[in-house]
């Protein structure tokens, strides 16, 4: 009945492993096991509960990207089935996969009216296995209120032989009753010491010299999102193979995450104090020519201006407002040299 | 009948096939002199002086029954039609009303007044008898009839048959493209077989519909026409592949019949019966490869004179009494469109009937019917009444408006005419707060995609804003809405396609190239140099090195994009042709109207060399193609030779054919636009005759730019 | 041959003209063939993205990439609707272009995506270009026009099956796409050339087509009026050069594409008359440019820094600055074009 599954099939092409070195490091590095899944702790001892009780109701994972989540249901799935039977036993349906409300009343509902098969007896031995079956609904925030809503009686109707593990960024785009019948773990962003720990494991697994606070410059910039973290160090890695530099710089690092460098931050915070509109109108006309991205600048602009000690509150209130407004007006796709150049202006008008 | 033959005749040549220029002096010419009904000389285009003697009686009795082939013209006789009209216009006149009144409940105006006959045709005169020239070169396949004289010199059809085996029409929807496709068809005596957008239209079941009705042989009296309709939808490229397929296996058939049967089974199909093809747009993709198959009729919208004076014939037969204003109002909405014209006048009219039956015929020309249209509405919006209290006035208009529920349309009318209303304000400051108010109409209104429509019913408070803010007593008069948004969007899609239509031929012949250039750049960056590069004018250089150098690298550059240099009509210039490139792409570059201008006086000089150049590459890589093809030829009959013996008789007459097919077809290319164009093309005329060394030498190209 | 500016554009990396640095990035990135990361370039309208996508793969892949065909394929949406698309390919790589599915982009990138992915590339030669050939690249032009769905969709897609796909995408600005893919790419930002560059290309092309110089006075003019746009400079000198007998003068006139001129000239007519008369000119003029296919973004932007030269008064800028950049957000939410560029011309007025 389900060999023509797509799931299935693409899993085969899975299966034969790669040679490690041409692995993205984010896969390479994905961790393994529950214990390896750091700085969720409450999350993984709950879990880590059920591997020992064979009772799992159905979960929300929600929180920032990077955090883990999918790592942390394929390294549940792979404590409770073992290899062999999560080929059965795991259903993973991503935002890649068609998930309209057609997908989910035909291929989710069929896969989760199925019994569950008998494990052999060798995976009984090392796994728990347990008498159901996990449907993962990946970036679960992109499916529509229709899919969702048609997913809910499914839950509760197979709920003996099939749990669900939702996973998204936003709890909010989740309708209430499905929120309501899983138990939500909140993954929070990993904190630095954390990840530093783990950023620095990969650079001597790998064998990546790195300059004294280059990864700690990575950690800041990826912002708590383990995976930007470990891209940018693989790229940053990259580089090295090539040309004049032997080690990993912040600098270098910032270049790769389409920072704006610090030396120009600072010319433009000195056009913009001149307070002079046709300067600072030569002057974003030149940077938007370099190509710089409008984002990163706003994002960059508000840590100095809210971190820095020389301005007062009301300046940094108006500031702020703003720097949100610009950041708002960007995030709806519109121009983005005239939301600089005018945002620019604006600041330069605030009296300080 | 027979006695009018001759005279029809002449004029007939003299006013369709005459220099394009005269044609319209001599029509009008022609009813001059009939109204005067005597002797009368006059001037056709070709400049021959026809002199005229009108046989009138002999042709009205037959007139009504008798199809146009009959007489025996490929013309229309214009001078028998006038005074047809004249004689019965009285009598017939009468007898329609009274079917007028009989059927008046159960019909809509736009089948009942659907053309049946050409004189009912609206507008497009030109355009009409271009097509019905068309249809008549058939006649010789299709009837076995013998035109009077053969249409083109260079007719080279064994059967006589219009070089292109397919008419496209094409135009804005409702001028009646369909209707002339009908008439015409049935006025040459064909019966229609129509295939619209209704017809399941994909795969085998067309193609099966299509051979049955081309190619089987009916029972009825009259042969078909085949008229495809509406075939520019997205979904018809199967319908058109058959077109296609149809009209090469008869390109095929059409050569081997030099060729003597050999006795095999034949599977190319000579196609013995016309296809006319209708479409909106000609630029659409589906199109593309039908369109070198056809013969191109463009259709414009007839002039509201004409359409005017169809109103007023309807009007007149239904008995509506309606003033002329609002006649001009309902074709003004209408955009030329005829049909929907004649739908707006009979529920219009029905309106005003019922209402006359319960009182006197009502004096205001507009009625009910029109306050309630969103265009009556939206001038309201506009109207302030002094006597009453505008909180009243308010909220009644926002019930009619709510009740109307067109509130995209509304506003959009709103829009369009506040600017010319009359409102107190200091500067531009309301049409600027207006704008608040537009954006948040037009959020509300999206909320019809996103969330099922259900800030649909805020909607309305943006023409009350109008209303509040450029309300006014001073408004009386009722002013036009002119739907400039329609216009525009088809405007937009016209210019959409032709880039498009651009990008992917280029694409399509080098990806590697092309792939560079996204459709944006196309159209910001590379077609305005590319129109201003073509556009450039040489005419005064010295140094001819630089000019050849300049005129090679255009004729590259048009052979890559694809572009051709044709003579093709302009609205401006009444009835001249002038050269212009074709996709059009001034129509996307030029904004600018002094250099729209430029398009028609100063380009067609620069585009004639340019275009002599391309012929001449043309004509180069023709050759080529035509001796490698007579070599292949020659192998084949030599081969042939060998297995059957030939009788050395029957070779020479195999040649002479293959010549007689071969030899028109190279003039058949040369379009003589100016003297000096067909100065430009005798040389390479010349230069392909002599196809020796000898004279190539002779010929130098920089002495021909100088 | 084509236009001078495919004419010349470079095929190798070696041939890259400007930014020597971005070119050497490139470089090590060739380098490692076996692990190319997905990449985003990102940089102004004509600063070369694409001419680099293209010289990077050639020299990953040789030639061959630029041996290209066109297949029509067909994609099937939910509702059982056929779509044709053109795909652009050859033997290593396949293009596609997201305006040209409007908004079906997302069922196109998850199918396409998937086909090219469990597609082995079978080719295992170990030859020297042989040895990349286990993966297809798949070149998404105008990236930042992809709909949110469909970015969505391409997340779990680029980790899942970057054993045999690695994406390339290329966009005008990176602030339209979303986090989650930024922080799967390694961004490449390709900033346009500066003037003096402009110039250097310029001059070789000139010499190469024979075009006489007076001086490279009128090349400077071009350069300024490209505004690092190389293809527009590259474009602006051949129709120059073509209309003045391939001589180029000092006092030769720049041609400019009429809508430019238009634009300008509709700036001139709002700053000298503040009427409703001239706001009705204003609109067939807007209209004029909407129906020749301009985008109405463009034309607001062209508008606002044709105000901003014009006028000399420093409030009056900061002004038209404001309401553009309010104006902006409105277009990019809105669907009629026309009610906001009107709306912003009479407010343009107003601020006079």
């Amino acid at each position: 009945m389900f060999e023509g599954f797509g799931a299935n099939k693409r899993r085969k092409v899975n299966i034969e492993e790669e040679p490690e070195h041409t692995k993205p490091w984010v896969e390479k590095y994905r961790p393994k096991k529950l214990d390896d899944v750091s700085a969720q702790d409450h999350t993984i001892s709950v879990l880590k509960k059920t591997l020992t009780s064979a009772n799992l109701p159905h979960m929300l994972f929600y929180g920032p990207p990077g955090t883990g989540k999918t790592s942390t249901i394929f390294a549940l799935t792979r404590e409770l089935y073992g290899p062999e039977l999560s080929k059965t036993r795991v259903l993973e349906l991503n935002a890649s996969d068609e998930r309209g409300i057609a997908i989910v009343r035909e291929k989710v509902k069929n896969f989760a009216r199925l019994t569950v098969s008998k494990p052999s007896k060798e995976a009984l031995e090392k796994y728990p296995c347990p008498p159901y079956k996990i449907i993962i609904l990946d970036e679960a925030d992109s499916m529509t209120a229709d899919a969702q809503s048609a997913l809910r009686r499914t839950m509760e109707n197979h709920s003996n032989v099939t749990r669900f593990c939702l996973i998204c960024n936003y709890v909010t785009r989740i309708i209430d009753p499905l929120a309501s019948r899983c138990s939500k773990f909140r993954f929070k962003s990993l904190d630095e010491s954390n990840a530093i720990g783990r950023l620095k494991e990969i650079s001597q697994l790998e064998n990546v010299p790195h300059e004294e606070g280059a990864l700690q410059r990575i950690l800041e910039i990826s912002n708590g999102d383990m995976r930007r973290a470990i891209t940018l160090l693989q790229s940053a890695a990259k580089r090295l193979g090539f040309g004049e530099l032997d080690k990993i710089t912040s600098q270098e690092v910032e270049e790769l995450a389409g920072l704006v460098p610090t030396h120009i931050l600072q010319e433009m915070l000195n056009k913009v104090s001149q307070g002079n509109v046709n300067e600072i109108i030569e002057y974003v006309n030149e940077f938007v020519k370099n190509g710089w991205s409008a984002v990163s600048v706003v994002n960059q602009l508000h840590d100095y201006y809210i971190t820095s000690n020389d301005y007062g509150t009301d300046f940094k209130n108006k500031i702020s407002l703003l720097l949100f407004d610009a950041d708002a007006k960007l995030a709806n796709g519109t121009n983005e040299h005239l939301q600089l150049l005018n945002l620019l202006v604006q600041i330069s008008q605030v009296p300080t | 009948m027979d006695s009018t033959v001759p005279n029809c005749t002449s004029i007939g040549e003299s006013f369709l096939f005459g220099g394009s220029g005269g044609e319209k002096e001599s029509v009008k010419e022609v009813g001059k002199n009939d109204s005067n009904n005597g002797d009368r000389e006059f001037v056709s285009g070709s400049g021959k002086v026809v002199r005229l003697r009108k046989r009138v009686n002999s042709s009205v009795e037959n007139y009504g029954g008798s199809l146009w082939r009959e007489d025996e013209t490929y013309g229309i006789n214009i001078n028998a039609l006038l005074d047809k009209i004249e004689s019965e216009s009285a009598s017939n006149g009468h007898h329609q009303d009274e079917k007028a009144s009989n059927l008046h409940d159960n019909e809509l105006w736009v089948e009942k007044w659907r053309p049946r006959r050409f004189i009912d045709l609206v507008g497009n005169e030109k355009t009409n008898r271009r097509v019905l020239r068309w249809l008549r070169q058939w006649s010789p396949a299709v009837f076995q009839e013998s035109l009077p004289q053969p249409l083109y010199e260079n007719e080279f059809d064994p059967l006589q048959r219009p070089a292109k085996r397919i008419l496209l029409l094409h135009g804005p929807p409702g001028i009646g493209k369909t209707s002339v496709a009908h008439v015409i068809a049935k006025q040459a005596g064909y019966t229609v077989a129509e295939i619209n957008a209704s017809d399941e239209r994909g795969g085998w079941q067309v193609r099966d519909k299509i051979l049955n009705t081309l190619f089987n042989h009916t029972f009825n009296q009259s042969p078909v026409c085949l008229v495809a309709d509406e075939i520019d939808g997205t979904l018809e490229s199967g319908f058109i592949k058959v077109l296609i397929d149809v009209v090469n296996s008869d390109a095929r058939a059409t050569r081997k019949m030099g060729v003597p049967k050999k006795g095999k089974k034949n599977r190319d199909k000579l196609l013995l019966r016309p296809i006319i093809a209708v479409c909106n747009n000609l630029y659409a993709p589906a199109l593309e490869k039908l369109k070198p198959l056809c013969e191109i009729v463009p259709f414009k919208r007839p002039s509201d004179f004409s359409l005017n004076e169809r109103l007023d014939t309807i009007c007149r037969v239904e008995g509506v009494k309606i003033h002329s204003k609002s006649l001009k109002d309902l074709i003004d909405l209408s955009q030329g469109d005829v049909r929907n014209c004649v739908n707006n006048l009979q529920f219009w009219a029905t309106g005003t009937s019922s209402q006359a039956s319960s009182s006197s015929m009502d004096t205001d020309p507009m009625g009910k019917d029109f306050s309630s249209s969103w265009y009556g509405l939206v001038n309201s919006i506009f109207q302030r009444d002094p006597h009453r209290e505008s909180r009243d006035q308010l909220s009644s208009l926002s019930q009619q408006i709510e009740l109307n529920g067109n509130y995209d349309r509304i506003v959009q009318g709103c829009h369009s005419i506040f600017p010319r209303v009359k409102y107190s304000d200091n500067g531009v400051i309301k049409p600027s707060r207006i704008a608040d108010w537009l954006y948040f109409h037009d959020l509300m209104n999206k909320s019809l995609y996103q969330h099922n429509g259900e800030l649909m019913r805020y909607c309305a408070a943006v023409p009350l804003q109008f209303a509040h803010m450029f309300g006014d007593i001073a408004n009386k008069e009722d002013i036009q809405v002119k739907n400039s948004q329609y216009e525009f969007n088809e405007l937009r899609k016209f210019t959409m396609d032709i880039t498009n239509c651009i990008a992917h031929q280029t694409l399509k012949r080098s990806p590697a190239v092309q792939t560079f250039t996204s459709r944006q750049s196309l159209i910001f960056e590379t077609l305005p140099y590319l129109d201003s590069m073509i556009s450039a004018d040489v005419s005064k250089c010295k140094n001819l090195k630089v000019k050849q150098a300049i005129y090679d690298n255009l004729a590259e550059l048009l052979n890559f994009y694809q572009l051709n240099v044709v003579a093709r009509n302009h609205d401006s210039l009444e009835g001249k042709k002038i050269l212009s490139i074709d996709p059009p792409l001034d129509q996307i570059v030029l904004l600018d109207n002094k250099r729209k201008q430029e398009v028609l006086s100063k380009r067609p000089g620069s585009l004639n060399f340019l275009l002599a150049k391309f012929e001449e590459n043309k004509a180069r890589k023709r050759h080529v193609d035509q001796t490698m093809e007579k070599r292949e030829r020659e192998d084949e009959v030599r081969v042939k030779r060998s297995k059957t013996a030939m009788a050395s008789g029957n070779t020479v007459d195999f040649f002479k054919t293959q010549y007689g097919i071969n030899e028109p077809n190279k003039l058949d290319t040369e379009v003589p636009i100016s003297k000096h164009q067909e100065d430009e093309i005798r040389t390479w005329v010349r230069y392909k005759e002599g196809f020796s060394d000898a004279v190539r030498k002779n010929v130098a190209w920089s002495s021909l730019w100088s | 041959m084509s236009l001078w500016v495919d004419k010349y554009r470079p095929r190798s990396l070696d041939t890259l003209s400007h930014n020597g640095h971005l070119t050497s990035v490139l470089q090590s990135i060739s380098q490692q063939p076996r692990d190319l990361p997905h990449l985003l370039l990102y940089g102004p309208n004509g600063s070369g993205k694409k001419t680099r996508c293209m010289a990077l793969l050639e020299s990953i892949f040789g030639q061959g990439v630029y041996k290209m065909k066109i297949d029509v394929r067909q994609f099937v949406t939910p509702s059982n609707r056929k779509l044709d698309l053109n795909v652009v390919s050859s033997a290593y790589h396949l293009e596609i272009t997201p305006s040209d599915m409007g908004i079906n982009d997302r069922i196109v990138i998850q199918q396409l995506l998937k086909e090219v992915a469990q597609m082995e590339q079978v080719d295992f030669q170990e030859s020297q270009d042989g040895l990349a050939h286990r993966y297809k690249c798949v070149v998404i032009n105008e990236a930042d026009s992809l709909t949110r769905d469909a970015q969505a969709a391409l997340r779990r897609t680029m980790e899942k099956y970057s054993r045999n796909v690695r994406l390339i995408m290329l966009c005008d600005s990176v602030s339209s796409i979303i986090s989650p893919i930024k922080s799967r790419c390694f961004m490449v930002r390709c900033p346009a050339p500066p003037n003096d560059e402009t110039v250097n290309i310029l001059n070789y092309v000139a010499s190469k087509e024979k075009v006489q110089l007076e001086s490279d006075e009128v090349l400077k003019v071009i350069a300024q009026e490209s505004e690092g746009n190389l293809r527009k400079a590259l474009l602006m000198l051949e129709s120059m050069a073509l209309c003045n007998e391939m001589q180029l003068k000092k006092s030769t006139p720049i041609i400019k594409p009429d809508w430019e001129s238009v634009i300008s000239k509709l700036a001139t007519k709002i700053q000298k008359e503040k009427s409703v008369g001239c706001l009705v000119e204003c609109r067939s003029f807007l209209y004029d440019l909407l129906a020749h296919c301009i985008p109405a973004r463009t034309i607001l932007q062209e508008l606002t820094f044709a105000l901003l030269r014009n006028s000399s008064n420093e409030k009056a800028k900061i002004a038209i600055l404001q309401t553009s950049s309010i104006f902006d957000e409105r277009l990019s939410l809105g669907n009629k074009p026309i009610y906001h560029l009107e709306g912003f011309v009479a407010r343009a007025m107003c601020s006079m």
